[in-house]
């Protein structure tokens, strides 16, 4: 699924971090999802760290994420970009197919 | 800080169970409606390559090839996350049509008892050898500190430690099982044969044969692990890993020999990833009772007793 909404929170943590959105349906209600990335050391090897989350805060993000079976709001996360229009893998991709450029937030403004 | 939510999200997805795709559209307020130009990828992943040889292996005043280095578990140099979907070239560790590597062949009667997937959630040490060919999907690296007669085997994750004396000393007549075992290592021309007994049975072997942890398998006190190591030029590591079971295997299990990589970036960081973090009354609370069984039933057999090993 996409998500589009306003960063809102980080749990920088093993064994894996966390990534807090805000997301208003088209009714205005806002809903807090909760993403769950891989583990802080790959995320900081591959080019996001702590920082990137901390200096975009509440802005504009998007993201492609896996809903949990259990509801909840919960989801993996695949890619997000934040308002510094960054693409950034931060999950394990279970959606084998969804390469960077089929996002529909690939191209996407963030700021 | 943000309500902990923890363990289910990563793993419902990883099994791919869901694959529901729907939107949100169009609900966002703040998004602008703007496009930007091919945007940067953070890591540079579309420009992750096969590293080239780097020239010769270093050697030390003795000698020997020096093993030193922290090597990551494919041929570019970095850690790659699995999921990013790079060429097979650079994500393997071995070519199974030029190397291929046969998977462990159990005794019928072993299975039951032996083959036991990891629970997920659980947290245990990685043991020997797993603490290494776990990385084959776990993607972390590996620290050779070679000093003298001895060879220091870090993992980041699981957060191991292993000490290797390379002095021809024998193993000590009847070594206490300890996680890692008792490791004790020769030079066989500019190979370290690594040879390791004494393994708590409690580990199990992750990544040796059929990678991940729902091939996982137990072994006996009887396992007897040789590992060799080579360094083929500076930028490349070759590990090998053979593993004796009479009591669980068919035959020994020998491995491809697998490739690791030289870490390329000089701030390269070594990182405490200890997988704990999550242990916490909120966090149980929230997993589904599938898994709260198989993490209560970790280590027993099916009916609930611990497992009786030979």
């Amino acid at each position: 699924m996409d998500l589009r909404g306003t960063l809102t929170g980080i749990d920088w943590e093993n064994p894996h971090a966390y990534v807090q959105v805000d997301v208003k349906d088209a009714a205005g209600k806002t809903a807090t999802w909760h993403l769950e990335m891989i583990t802080p050391n790959a995320l900081k090897r591959n080019g996001t760290t702590r920082e990137d989350f901390l200096t975009n805060m509440n802005k504009p993000m998007a993201a492609r994420a896996c809903p949990a079976k259990a509801g909840d709001n919960r989801a993996a996360a695949e890619y997000i970009k934040l308002s510094d229009n960054v693409l950034r893998i931060v999950g394990q991709l279970p959606e084998r197919n969804i390469t960077p450029e089929k996002l529909s937030f690939y191209n996407e403004d963030m700021k | 800080m943000t309500e902990n939510y923890r363990l289910s999200a990563l793993r419902l997805c990883s099994t791919g169970a869901v694959l529901v795709l729907f939107s949100l559209l169009p609900a966002m307020a703040q998004t602008s409606s703007g496009q930007t130009a091919r945007p940067k990828i953070a890591g540079n992943f579309d420009q992750v390559h096969v590293l080239e040889p780097g020239g010769p292996a270093p050697h030390t005043e003795d000698g020997h090839v020096d093993l030193t280095g922290r090597y990551y578990p494919n041929h570019a140099g970095r850690m790659l996350e699995g999921g990013y979907r790079l060429p097979r070239a650079i994500m393997q560790q071995y070519d199974p049509a030029v190397t291929p590597q046969e998977n462990p062949v159990f005794k019928p009667e072993a299975i039951k008892t032996f083959k036991e997937a990891t629970p997920y959630g659980s947290c245990p040490p990685g043991g020997t050898p797993t603490s290494i060919t776990t990385q084959a999907t776990e993607h972390g690296p590996m620290e050779l500190v070679q000093k003298g007669n001895v060879l220091w085997v870090l993992s980041e994750f699981p957060q191991t430690i292993r000490r290797i004396p390379m002095d021809g000393s024998a193993h000590p007549a009847d070594p206490d099982p300890t996680f890692n075992g008792d490791s004790r290592a020769h030079w066989e021309g500019d190979t370290l044969v690594v040879d390791t007994i004494a393994i708590d049975t409690r580990m199990r072997n992750i990544s040796v044969g059929l990678p991940g942890d729902a091939n996982a398998w137990l072994h006996s006190d009887q396992e007897h692990v040789i590992e060799r190591f080579s360094r083929p030029s500076k930028n490349y590591l070759t590990y090998q890993v053979h593993v004796d079971d009479p009591v669980v295997l068919v035959k020994p299990f020998t491995s491809a020999p697998l490739t690791w990589t030289l870490a390329q970036d000089p701030k390269d960081v070594w990182t405490e990833y200890i997988c704990t973090e999550n242990e916490d009354p909120a966090t149980y609370k929230n997993i589904d009772q599938k898994s709260k069984d198989e993490y209560e039933n970790s280590g027993k057999s099916q009916k609930g007793a611990p497992i009786a090993l030979p």
